[in-house]
C-alpha cells in the first residue's frame, strides 16, 4: 500500500511517514504541492495524507486540481488551521477525512486504515468482542448472552469502540463521530457515556474495565 | 425609507409646481385686470377730450345747452359710457341718460383722476374725472365685462391649477424614482457587500456628480474593509498554523516518549499530563481563534432551518446524561413547536456550555431546566439552575474572555472562555445572551438566549 504524503513541516512529516512505515505501508513524502504534483504523475498511490498549508500553494486548491482530474482514491486532510470551516470545505471538495493538528499518530493510523478499509469494501454488519456483540441491522446488543438496552448515543460510541477495538479513540475522534460536532466540547460529556457504558458492560470480577482510560487522548476497549 | 423619500420628493416637486403655477397665473390675472382697466381709461381719456372741446371754455352754458351738444355731436358715445357735467360750482349740468337716478359721486382731487365706484343698479364701474375750464367731466365705464372676463380667467386657471398639482405629482414620483435610481443600486449593492462577499463594488458612474463621489466613498471603505476582513482571516490561519504545528510535534513526540517508558511510572504520568495540557492549550487556541473570527466578523454561518423539538431533543438527552452523573435532575419544561434558523452544531455548542456550567454549579438532588420557548421575535432558549446565582456586579461580566469566577466556572475544569463562546454563537446568529440571578426560587442563576427569527442583517435587507 503506498502512501503520499504532503506535508512541508519536515518534522511531522518524518513522524508519520516513520509511522507508516512502521505499520508495513510504503509512505513517500511530498514537501510541496509542486512535488505533490510530480509524484501523483509518477507512480499511483492507495491514499494521500494531505496538509492544507503548503509553502507553494494552498492543499485544498490541490485537492480540487486531483478530484478534477478523476483522481479518486483516498484523501486524509490533515491541518493547523482551525477546523469549522476548512473542515466542511475539505470534505466537500472530495476529501474523505479531516484530522486536525495537533493529532495523535495513533489516530492518524486509524483513520488511516479506516480509509483504505472503506476503500476495500469490507462491510460487516455483526461486531463481536469480548463477549460484546452488535448486530448493526438489528441494533440488537447482548453482552455475555445477555440482551442490553441502549439509547441511541451509547450505541454509537460502542459501535465505535467495536469497530476499533483495541485502538485507542481520541477524544476529538469520538466526538466527530458520535456526536458529529466539529470540535471538542468543554464538557465531559464523552466521560459521562463512557462511564455508562462500563456500567451495561462490567468487566469480569476482578477484571479491569473493558473501557480503558488513556489519559490525555482518549479512550481504548482493551 | 426609501419609498418615503421618493414620496416626500414627489409632494415636494408638485407643491414647488403647483405655487408656481398658481403664483403666475395669479399675476397674469392682475396684469389682464389692470390692462383691461387702463384701456377703459384711454377710451374715456379720448372721449374726455373730445366732449372738453365739444363743450368749449364758456361757463354760461345751460345744463340744456349741453345736453343738446352731446345729443348732437356725441349722441352715440352717451349711450356708451356714462357721462356726468357738472359746474366748479358744484351744480350737476348734465347727466347721462343710461344713468337713470344714479348720481356719479364728485372726486376731491382737483386732478384728472380714475377710480373705481359702485353705482346703485349698474354695479362697479370705472370713473375717469378731468377738470377743464369750468367743467368736471366724469365718465364712466361698467366693469362687468372686465370681471367676466377675469371670472372666465380664473376658472380656467382653476382647472389648470388643479391639472398642474396633478401633474406635479405624477411628474415628481417619476423625477423622484429617476433620481434615487443610483441611491437604490449604492443601497442594493452596499446591502449585498457582507462578510460572504466583499469582492463586489459599487458601479461609478462617469458623470462626476455628487452621487459618484459618493460611491467612490463607500468603494474605499469597502476596499478598507476586505483589507481589515482579509488581515483578520490571515492572521487567524497563520496564528493557527504557527501554534498547532509546534504543538503537534510536541504531542507527537510525547506520544512516542510515551510508548518507551511504559514501565517508568513517573515518566508516564509526567506525559500523560503534558498530552492532557497540550489537548487544553488547542482547545484555547480555538476557542481563541473562533471567537476573534466571529467578533470580527469574518465567520459567516450557513443558517438553516430546522424543526425545533427534532432539534433539541438529542442534546436534551446529552443534557440528561451530564446531570445524571452528578446527581442533578435535568428537565426540558418547555419545548416550543416551529421552525429555528440556526447553525445546528453551534447551538449544541452553546446549550452544552450553559448545562454544563448549570449542572457544574448546582448541588446533588437540585434541579437544571432548559426552556424552548416561541416569541413574537424568534426563539427564547432558557437555561436555569438552582446554584449558588452571581454576585450583581457579576453578571454582566461572565460572557467576556477568561473571566472565571467561583460560582459560574463549572468544577474548575472551563478555560474561562466557554461562555465567551456562547455569547459569540449568539451573536453570529444575531442573537443576545444574558444573565441574571433567580427571584422565583431562593437562588439560582438563569442564563437567557433571544435568537431573532432572521438574523438582523438578513431582516434589514427584506
Amino acid at each position: 500500500m503506498k502512501i503520499l504524503i504532503v506535508e512541508d513541516e519536515r518534522k511531522v512529516a518524518q513522524f508519520v511517514e516513520r509511522a507508516l512505515a512502521e505499520q508495513s505501508y510504503t509512505p513517500r513524502v511530498a514537501a510541496s504541492c509542486a512535488a505533490a504534483r510530480d509524484a501523483l504523475a509518477e507512480s499511483p498511490y492507495d491514499a494521500v495524507v494531505l496538509d492544507l498549508g503548503l509553502p507553494d500553494g494552498d492543499g485544498l486548491d490541490l485537492l480540487r486540481q486531483w478530484r478534477a482530474g478523476g483522481f479518486n482514491e483516498p484523501v486524509l486532510i490533515l491541518s493547523a488551521r482551525d477546523a469549522v470551516a476548512d473542515r466542511i470545505n475539505g470534505l466537500n471538495l472530495g476529501a474523505d477525512d479531516y484530522l486536525a493538528k495537533p493529532f495523535s499518530i495513533d489516530e492518524l493510523l486509524a483513520r488511516v486504515r479506516s480509509l483504505l478499509r472503506r476503500k476495500a469494501g469490507s462491510k460487516t454488519t455483526r461486531l463481536e468482542h469480548r463477549g460484546i456483540t452488535v448486530d448493526l441491522l438489528t441494533r440488537a446488543v447482548t453482552y455475555l448472552g445477555a440482551p442490553v438496552e441502549l439509547t441511541s448515543r451509547e450505541f454509537a460510541l460502542l459501535e465505535l469502540f467495536l469497530q476499533n477495538a483495541g485502538r485507542v479513540l481520541t477524544r476529538t475522534l469520538i466526538s466527530e463521530r458520535v456526536w458529529e460536532a466539529s470540535y471538542d466540547m468543554e464538557t465531559n460529556l464523552i466521560d459521562v457515556y463512557v462511564r455508562k457504558l462500563r456500567q451495561k458492560f462490567p468487566a469480569p470480577a476482578g477484571g479491569e474495565s473493558l473501557f480503558k482510560t488513556v489519559r490525555g487522548t482518549g479512550y481504548q476497549l482493551a | 425609507m426609501k419609498g418615503s423619500l421618493t414620496t416626500r420628493l414627489a409632494w415636494q416637486f408638485a407643491t414647488l409646481l403647483t405655487l408656481t403655477t398658481v403664483v403666475v397665473l395669479a399675476a397674469g390675472g392682475w396684469m389682464l385686470w389692470r390692462q383691461s382697466v387702463r384701456s377703459l381709461e384711454l377710451l374715456h381719456e379720448v372721449e374726455g377730450a373730445e366732449l372738453t372741446e365739444l363743450l368749449g371754455k364758456d361757463s354760461r352754458l345751460s345744463g340744456a345747452d349741453i345736453h343738446r351738444l352731446i345729443h348732437n355731436d356725441a349722441g352715440s358715445d352717451a349711450s356708451l359710457y356714462f357721462i356726468q357735467v357738472h359746474h366748479t360750482d358744484g351744480t350737476v349740468l348734465y347727466r347721462s341718460a343710461n344713468m337713470a337716478d344714479a348720481i356719479l359721486p364728485m372726486s376731491l382731487a382737483d386732478e384728472r383722476d380714475h377710480r373705481t365706484t359702485t353705482l346703485p343698479g349698474v354695479g362697479d364701474v370705472r370713473v375717469s374725472e378731468f377738470h377743464q375750464g369750468p367743467w368736471h367731466l366724469q365718465i364712466a365705464s361698467p366693469l362687468s365685462q372686465i370681471s367676466r372676463l377675469l371670472r372666465d380667467y380664473a376658472e380656467v386657471s382653476g382647472s389648470l391649477v388643479f391639472g398642474v398639482a396633478l401633474a406635479g405629482v405624477v411628474l415628481g414620483y417619476a423625477f423622484g424614482r429617476v433620481t434615487l435610481r443610483p441611491v437604490r443600486e449604492i443601497e442594493s449593492t452596499a446591502r449585498r457587500i457582507d462578510a460572504h462577499n466583499l469582492r463586489e463594488r459599487i458601479r461609478v458612474s462617469p458623470a462626476r456628480d455628487e452621487l459618484s463621489g459618493l460611491a467612490t466613498l463607500l468603494n474605499q471603505m469597502f476596499d478598507r474593509l476586505e483589507g481589515s476582513f482579509e488581515q483578520v482571516k490571515r492572521f487567524t490561519a497563520d496564528a493557527s498554523h504557527e501554534l498547532k504545528t509546534p504543538l503537534a510535534l510536541i504531542r507527537l513526540n510525547a506520544e512516542r516518549l510515551r510508548a518507551r517508558v511504559t514501565n517508568d511510572q513517573e515518566a508516564a504520568a509526567g506525559l500523560d499530563d503534558l498530552m492532557e495540557e497540550i489537548a487544553r492549550m488547542n482547545r484555547i487556541i480555538e476557542s481563541l481563534l473562533f471567537i476573534a473570527k466571529a467578533e470580527s466578523g469574518v465567520l459567516s454561518l450557513t443558517l438553516s432551518e430546522h424543526e425545533v423539538p427534532a432539534l433539541l431533543g438529542p442534546f436534551a438527552e446529552d443534557a440528561r446524561v451530564l446531570a445524571e452523573d452528578r446527581g442533578v435532575r435535568f428537565e426540558f419544561v418547555r419545548d416550543d413547536a416551529g421552525l429555528m434558523r440556526v447553525e445546528p452544531a453551534l447551538l449544541r455548542q452553546l446549550l452544552l456550555n450553559l448545562v454544563g456550567n448549570a449542572v457544574g454549579v448546582s448541588a446533588p438532588g437540585s434541579r437544571v431546566t432548559l426552556e424552548s420557548m416561541r416569541v413574537a421575535a424568534g426563539w427564547r432558549l432558557v437555561v436555569a439552575d438552582e446554584g449558588p446565582g452571581l454576585p450583581p456586579e457579576h453578571v454582566e461580566k461572565i460572557f467576556e474572555r477568561f473571566v472565571r469566577y467561583e460560582h459560574a466556572g463549572a468544577s474548575g475544569g472551563g478555560n474561562g472562555l466557554g461562555l465567551a463562546i456562547c455569547r459569540s454563537i449568539a451573536e453570529l446568529h444575531g442573537g443576545r445572551i444574558r444573565a441574571e440571578n433567580r427571584e422565583d426560587v431562593r437562588r439560582g442563576l438563569r442564563v437567557i438566549v433571544d435568537l431573532p427569527k432572521r438574523p438582523q442583517a438578513e431582516a434589514a435587507g427584506g
